[in-house]
C-alpha cells in the first residue's frame, strides 16, 4: 500500500527536474546561439527521464556589427581554451589585445592554420567562412559538424565539449556563414510558458495524490485499529 | 532549493541589465559620436545529475544523462563602432570621421580618444572638445583668422583677412586593434585598456584609419526602432521570468503544505 508512495515521489522530482529545465530555457531566452534542452523519457531504460538538446536553428538577425557571424544549421565553431578544444554556436565575436578573434569568453577562434589574427582594418568574413582583412586573405574559419551531436556536452559559458571520438567530427565544407548577422536563442516563450503550466498541475496533482495516499495510510492506521 | 528559482532570477538580473543598456543607447539618440552598446548573455555552467554513460538497474547504458542548467549572465556589454550617419553643420571646426580611428584629447592630464568632433575654440584659441578638453596635438588658431580649412587627410590651415594661409599642424588620427575593449569615461571619451590595446597613430586617410570630413558631425549610430523592438524582447523575457519565479514559490507552497 505504502509503497506507491516513492512512485510518485519519483515523479514528483522528474517534475522538479523537467521546471528546472524549463527555467533554465526561459533564462536563456535572449542568450545568443543557445540551444534548449528537453526532459523526456526513454522507454528502453525504465521510463528513466534523460536531458536532450533540441539542435534546431534559431532565429537570426541582423546587427550590423563586422565581427558577428550566424552559422548554417550543423555547423559549430572550434574553440581553443585552456581546458582543450571546444564548440560554440554563439557567433558574436571581438578582437583581443593582440588582434586574435576571440569569443566573448577571450578564448581563440580556430580557423584551417589555427588561431585566426585580424590585426587592423576592415574584417569580411565570406559565406564559406574565408577571412579577408582589408581584402587581404588571413585565414578561412573552422567550421565543424558531428555525427552524434547528442554526445555534445553543454559546458556553460556557450561552448559544447565534445564526449564521442574526434573522427565523428567532420569539417563543414558547405557551411553557410552569415557576417553581421547573429543567431539567436531557439527557447520558444509560448511553448515554455505552456509546458511550465503542464509541469505545475502536473507536480500539483502528484502532490495531491501523495496527500490522499497519505490520509488513506492515516485512516488505516487510525481507525481500523479501533475497537468499535 | 529548486535550482529553478535561481535559473529564473538569473533570467532576470540578465534581462534588467539589458534594459539599463537599451536606455542608456535610446537616452542618447541624439549624441554626437555616440555608439550603441550591446549586452551579450551566455549560459551559466551546469550540473550534472545522471551521467551519459553510467549503467541502469537493468544494465543498460544510457546513451545521454541529465544536465541541468543554471540559468544565464551577462558576458559583455560590446560596444559597436559601426559608423553613424553624417550631418552637415557647416561649421568649420565640425569634424566627422569616415573610417575607424578615433581623436585623442587630453582630458584631466590624460589621454582620451573620441569620434565626437563638435570642437570649438576656448580662449587660448585651442581646439577644445565642448568640455574644454585639448585636441592632440595641440593646434592654436590665430587671432586674424578668417577661416579654418582642414582637409580628408587633418591638415589645418589657417587663413587671414588677406587670404593667405599658414599651416597650422595635422590633426591625427588614433585606431585601436579592438575598439570594443575601449572603456567609456563619460562626456563622448574613451580610454585605452588591455583589451583594447594601445593605440595607434595614423594620419587619416592611411591604413584605413579614416578620413576627416569637415563641417559635418557624426550622429550616433543608434537605430531607435532595433532598440525599440530589443527592450519589448528584454520586457517581456524578463516578464517570463518571473512566471517562473512564481511557478517555483506555488511549487514549494504545495510540498510545504503537503502535511497539514
Amino acid at each position: 500500500m505504502i509503497s506507491g508512495i516513492y512512485n510518485l515521489i519519483d515523479g514528483s522530482m522528474t517534475q522538479q527536474l523537467r521546471f528546472e529545465t524549463i527555467a533554465n530555457n526561459i533564462a536563456n531566452s535572449n542568450t545568443n546561439g543557445f540551444k534548449k534542452d528537453i526532459i523526456s523519457f526513454n522507454q528502453t531504460l525504465d521510463m528513466q527521464s534523460i536531458s536532450k538538446t533540441d539542435f534546431s536553428q534559431g532565429p537570426i538577425r541582423y546587427t550590423g556589427n563586422e565581427l558577428d557571424i550566424a552559422m548554417g544549421a550543423k555547423g559549430f565553431l572550434k574553440i581553443e581554451t585552456p581546458n582543450g578544444l571546444r564548440y560554440t554556436r554563439d557567433g558574436a565575436l571581438s578582437i583581443d589585445a593582440e588582434g586574435y578573434l576571440v569569443t566573448g569568453n577571450g578564448d581563440k577562434v580556430l580557423g584551417e592554420n589555427g588561431p585566426i589574427t585580424v590585426e587592423g582594418g576592415t574584417v569580411s568574413i565570406e559565406r564559406d567562412g574565408q577571412v579577408f582583412v582589408d581584402n587581404e586573405t588571413v585565414d578561412k574559419l573552422l567550421v565543424v559538424s558531428f555525427d552524434k551531436p547528442e554526445q555534445l556536452r553543454k559546458e556553460g559559458g556557450s561552448y559544447y565539449s565534445y564526449q564521442g571520438e574526434s573522427k565523428e567530427i567532420s569539417t563543414e565544407t558547405d557551411g553557410v556563414i552569415q557576417q553581421r548577422y547573429l543567431e539567436g536563442s531557439n527557447v520558444n516563450p509560448t511553448q515554455e510558458m505552456i509546458e511550465m503550466i503542464e509541469t505545475f498541475r502536473t507536480f500539483e496533482s502528484v502532490e495531491k495524490a501523495i496527500q490522499s495516499l497519505d490520509g488513506l495510510t492515516g485512516k488505516m492506521v487510525n481507525d481500523y485499529g479501533q475497537v468499535p | 532549493m529548486l535550482r529553478g528559482l535561481w535559473s529564473a532570477a538569473s533570467g532576470m538580473a540578465a534581462q534588467k541589465m539589458n534594459i539599463d543598456v537599451i536606455a542608456n543607447n535610446l537616452a542618447n539618440v541624439n549624441t554626437a559620436g555616440f555608439k550603441k552598446s550591446r549586452t551579450d548573455f551566455q549560459d551559466l555552467m551546469y550540473q550534472t545529475v545522471n551521467q551519459a554513460g553510467s549503467e541502469t538497474s537493468s544494465g543498460e547504458q544510457i546513451p545521454v544523462g541529465i544536465q541541468v542548467g543554471m540559468g544565464t549572465m551577462p558576458v559583455g556589454v560590446h560596444k559597436v563602432f559601426i559608423q553613424g550617419d553624417f550631418q552637415e553643420t557647416k561649421n568649420e571646426l565640425d569634424l566627422a570621421i569616415e573610417g575607424r580611428g578615433f581623436f585623442k584629447v587630453l582630458s584631466s592630464e590624460e589621454d582620451r580618444y573620441t569620434r565626437s568632433g563638435d570642437f570649438k575654440l576656448d580662449s587660448n584659441r585651442n581646439i577644445v572638445t565642448p568640455n574644454g578638453d585639448r585636441l592632440q596635438p595641440e593646434i592654436t588658431v590665430p587671432t586674424d583668422t578668417v577661416s579654418v580649412k582642414i582637409d580628408a587627410d587633418g591638415t589645418v590651415t589657417a587663413f587671414d583677412p588677406q587670404g593667405t594661409g599658414t599651416s597650422l599642424g595635422t590633426i591625427e588620427i588614433y585606431s585601436f586593434p579592438n575598439p570594443a575593449g575601449l572603456y567609456s569615461s563619460g562626456h563622448n571619451l574613451y580610454k585605452a585598456t588591455d583589451a583594447s590595446g594601445e593605440a595607434v597613430a595614423g594620419t587619416a586617410g592611411t591604413e584605413g584609419v579614416g578620413t576627416i570630413a569637415q563641417g559635418f558631425v557624426e550622429v550616433s549610430n543608434v537605430d531607435v526602432v532595433e532598440e525599440m523592438v530589443a527592450m519589448i524582447m528584454a520586457q517581456r523575457a524578463y516578464e517570463i521570468n518571473s512566471k517562473a519565479i512564481k511557478t517555483a514559490d506555488d511549487m514549494m507552497s504545495i510540498v510545504n503544505n503537503i502535511s497539514r
